[in-house]
């Protein structure tokens, strides 16, 4: 469970796609994500649309366009939450989407970026690639700070919010367009940081991309190495012992713990409450030290391996978990206690940002998100993986969406996830080997699979095709920031310039994946690709 | 002194928020401020494509000098300073319209959106703290019947009138945090919404000059509340020993400095819509009940 083999697709003719996807949608009201797969072989591109319910049924719709003619009546009219998917497609894969809102602007992938290279097509290399991106940085620098002329008006004001701003840990650019202080419009442009993991992921084989999907992002680094893991273990028919799938979960949920506190400390930073900021922050160092503890690092945690763990985690360790967990319960109800009813806090997120389920679900949100407006879709409880079919816990829901509601849900969960982790390590079974014979797979034969998790921000997706070989075919990636990006745009509009900060990160937002560094120098005009062993040889401080 | 104030107040952020504080320059750290003041002055200066350098570079000697004119009218080492006259309380909404001036060009000598929407939110700002800060301050002065910052210090040797006036000494704290923009009121260069507000494209020495502008700003306003409400440097035995009342006056200083500073660190930002509720409904409020109070004892004859 929470990752299955795909083996029955509906078929579509490529022209009746929206009907078919409007009929699925009555009964499949969550579209997860539209996956486009190139076959050079046969010069044709497919794409599959993989829609669910809130009870854990899947259902893959697939259609087949010709390589040559790559046009495709876009689902965005009957599914809006599709329209940032299908332009991820078209701009990655160069399918263009008849009647795509997005259609003629660039979301991904810089705004300099040749509009005839396709970057995911199986005939571009990756070093040709890395050639039309030098070029493209030597360029002149594009300025965004213009938007629309829609916007020309004198009454109004184009504040740029990014992509380098004091309220964002990563790069990202939402334009605001503000009347006074309150705004008007929210133009988003997102993938300043897109350095293109799923290219990578092809040219590698499955052993060399669990480490390399690990380094997507910093916060919940595990859970996507254990979302591939699932989805590669499904290819390969394996499945880890009992202690294994425990310590994955246990992992899973110290994760999850340091994640939404993380997120509730800066919720703290953004409103100006900074000492709320550097109280909990101060909290969450025991939990990083215990992913220390258990795994020997404090953030890339390469703790995973397929058909099983790469360490086992004597009885000692999980002893000093238990007792660091129940001192953490403590601190941490105590000073949410204290903070949450702190009036002048309170009243900065109460009723900020509303948005209700049904617009949840048609903006395709997943995750806390959802779960405030009520509805209980929790991939752990739906589609139970790892241990979690025989862990009591609750899926915590709120009232309505704001984000006073989204950080009750998480302040919750953090409580639950300290339920679960007590669980494991009462029902973990002691007297078994966790650790795989060997962590080399080789060739994996032909299938397809998907997996589906829950990560701290939301439900996360993988997609992996292997064509007989030690490399992946296809490996697709639907992280929960971007199922929820389009609500986070659209819950800004009608609220003012102080609210910005706290309802754009409600989604807890999270865009990072680099596996290289790119170096320009623009004395000299070259452009060049720093490997790791030059950055070793450079940089004595890197062993 | 002004940056031995900005260590102090660094340091008990710190304290407040479980962290040291600065701690490697000198003794626990004390050089910190007078280390970044001079390094930010060692660094080359950017010139800004559209940026009006004349208008900048007189808006940050003004705003420097707004500050250091108030102190002078201030009693700081004896009970008289050194140019005070007969009506000297006048100066001080003249300085405060100076530097709020000053920041306002300072912002508007180059206009990027972030500067425009910071100085937007610091004209606002200014308007409503500035009447309450004002009335504030005239209220001991009517109850002592003069408008000299000498006759108030000289008043106060009995008593301090933070004694018969404690909701004016409060709301004078909170209107000080407002002219400070010290959070909740640092809507002008909230780093979160709009970097750093009417000051994003300053550097360098440029920056620096407005970073030791700011520390003067402190000094300045929190010597005026000492002066006002705690009766400047007067203390047991300064009748006898002179010398004593600079020590009073920066133990004064140290203590308001305290109490602005735990406001701060238990402050969450004021969303923009509600500064005019924040600073005037129930500032008002407090200053009418004062007042009130004040005319009564006034009439009965106790003061």
């Amino acid at each position: 469970m929470g990752r299955s083999r795909i083996e029955d697709k509906a078929y579509t003719e490529p022209h009746s796609i929206v009907e078919v996807a409007s009929k699925t949608l009555s009964s499949y009201p969550h579209l997860v994500s539209v996956t486009a797969v190139h076959d050079e072989k046969e010069k044709s591109i497919e794409l599959i649309y993989t829609f669910s319910d809130f009870r854990g049924a899947l259902k893959n719709i697939s259609t087949r366009i010709p390589e040559d003619k790559k046009t495709l009546p876009s689902i965005a009219s009957v599914a809006p939450a599709a329209s940032i998917y299908e332009q991820e497609v078209s701009e990655l894969f160069g399918v263009a989407f008849d009647g795509n809102p997005f259609t003629g602007k660039r979301v991904l992938l810089p705004d300099c970026f040749p509009n005839d290279v396709h970057p995911l097509l199986r005939n571009v290399k990756q070093e040709d690639l890395e050639k039309v991106v030098a070029g493209c940085m030597l360029g002149e620098p594009q300025i965004y700070v213009t938007g629309s002329s829609r916007y020309s008006a004198e009454s109004v004001i184009l504040l740029p919010f990014g992509p380098y701003h004091p309220a964002l840990k990563e790069p990202e650019r939402f334009i605001l367009v503000l009347e006074g202080e309150t705004i008007v419009d929210v133009i988003p442009k997102i993938g300043h940081v897109h350095r293109g993991i799923e290219k990578i992921a092809e040219g590698r084989t499955f052993l060399q991309d669990l480490f390399l999907v690990e380094r997507i992002c910093g916060i919940c680094s595990f859970i996507h190495s254990w979302t591939f893991t699932l989805a590669v273990e499904e290819l390969l028919n394996v499945k880890p012992s009992k202690k294994a799938e425990y310590l994955r979960t246990m992992i899973a949920e110290l994760e999850r713990i340091h994640s939404h506190v993380l997120w509730i400390g800066l919720l703290g930073y953004w409103t100006g409450f900074e000492s709320m900021f550097m109280w909990i922050w101060r909290l969450r160092e025991k939990i990083m030290s215990l992913l220390d503890l258990l795994t020997g690092n404090r953030v890339h945690k390469s703790f995973i391996a397929f058909g099983g763990v790469r360490r086992d985690v004597t009885d000692e360790k999980l002893n000093t978990v238990a007792k660091t967990i129940a001192e953490f319960e403590k601190d941490y109800k105590k000073l949410i206690d204290e903070i949450m009813s702190y009036e002048p806090l309170v009243e900065r997120i109460k009723g900020i940002g509303m948005y209700n389920a049904e617009h949840a679900i048609r903006l395709g949100a997943v995750g806390p998100m959802i779960r405030a407006t009520g509805i209980p879709y929790d991939i752990r409880k739906v589609e139970p993986y790892g241990a979690y079919d025989e862990i009591d816990f609750n899926v915590v829901t709120g009232k309505g969406g704001d984000v006073f509601n989204v950080t009750m849900v998480r302040i919750k969960e953090v409580l639950e996830s300290i339920n679960i982790i007590r669980q494991c390590i009462e029902k973990m079974p002691r007297n078994e080997n966790p650790v795989p014979k060997t962590l080399v797979i080789g060739v994996v034969k032909e299938g397809e699979a998907v997996a589906r998790t829950e990560a701290p921000r939301g439900e996360l997706f993988y997609y992996v095709k292997a064509a007989n070989s030690r490399n992946p075919h296809r490996v697709k990636i639907r992280t929960p920031t971007l199922a929820n990006i389009l609500l986070a745009a659209d819950m800004l509009k009608g609220y003012t310039l102080s609210d910005v900060p706290v309802i754009i990160t409600s989604i807890d937002p999270c865009f990072s994946c680099m596996d290289r560094a790119l170096v320009v120098d623009k004395n000299h005009n070259s452009v060049f690709f720093v490997d790791f062993n030059k950055l070793r040889k450079e940089n004595k401080r890197i062993r | 002194m002004a940056l031995i104030f900005e260590w102090i107040e660094r340091k008990l952020i710190a304290r407040i928020q479980w962290r040291v504080g600065p701690l490697l320059t000198g003794f626990k750290g004390v050089l910190q401020p007078f280390y970044d003041f001079a390094k930010l002055l060692l660094k080359e200066e950017v010139e800004i494509e559209g940026m009006n350098t004349y208008l900048a570079d007189f808006s940050i000697i003004l705003y420097v000098l707004s500050s250091v004119l108030g102190l002078l009218f201030i009693p700081l080492f004896v009970s008289t300073s050194l140019y005070s006259f007969n009506e000297d309380f006048i100066v001080v909404p003249l300085t405060f319209a100076l530097s709020a001036v000053a920041q306002t060009l300072m912002g508007l000598s180059i206009q990027s959106s972030f500067t425009v929407v910071g100085t937007g939110r610091l004209v606002v700002q200014y308007a409503m703290y500035e009447s309450l800060l004002l009335i504030t301050l005239a209220l001991p002065f009517m109850q002592c019947n003069t408008l000299s910052m000498s006759d108030i210090v000289k008043v106060q040797s009995r008593y301090p009138i933070l004694l018969v006036q404690p909701l004016g000494f409060v709301v004078a704290l909170i209107a000080l945090l407002a002219k400070l923009e010290k959070p909740p009121f640092d809507l002008p260069h909230a780093k979160q919404e709009i970097a750093a507000g009417w000051m994003t494209e300053y550097c360098c020495r440029r920056l620096a000059f407005i970073q030791l502008g700011k520390d003067l700003e402190m000094v300045y306003g929190v010597a005026l509340i000492t002066t006002v409400f705690l009766g400047g440097g007067q203390g047991p035995m300064t009748y006898d020993f002179p010398w004593l009342y600079p020590i009073y006056f920066i133990v004064k200083m140290i203590i308001v400095l305290l109490l602005l500073v735990i406001l701060q660190g238990m402050a969450v930002r004021v969303r923009e819509v509600f500064m005019p509720q924040r600073l005037w409904e129930r500032g008002i409020i407090m200053l009418v009940i004062q007042a009130f109070i004040l005319f009564i004892l006034k009439d009965v004859g106790l003061i």
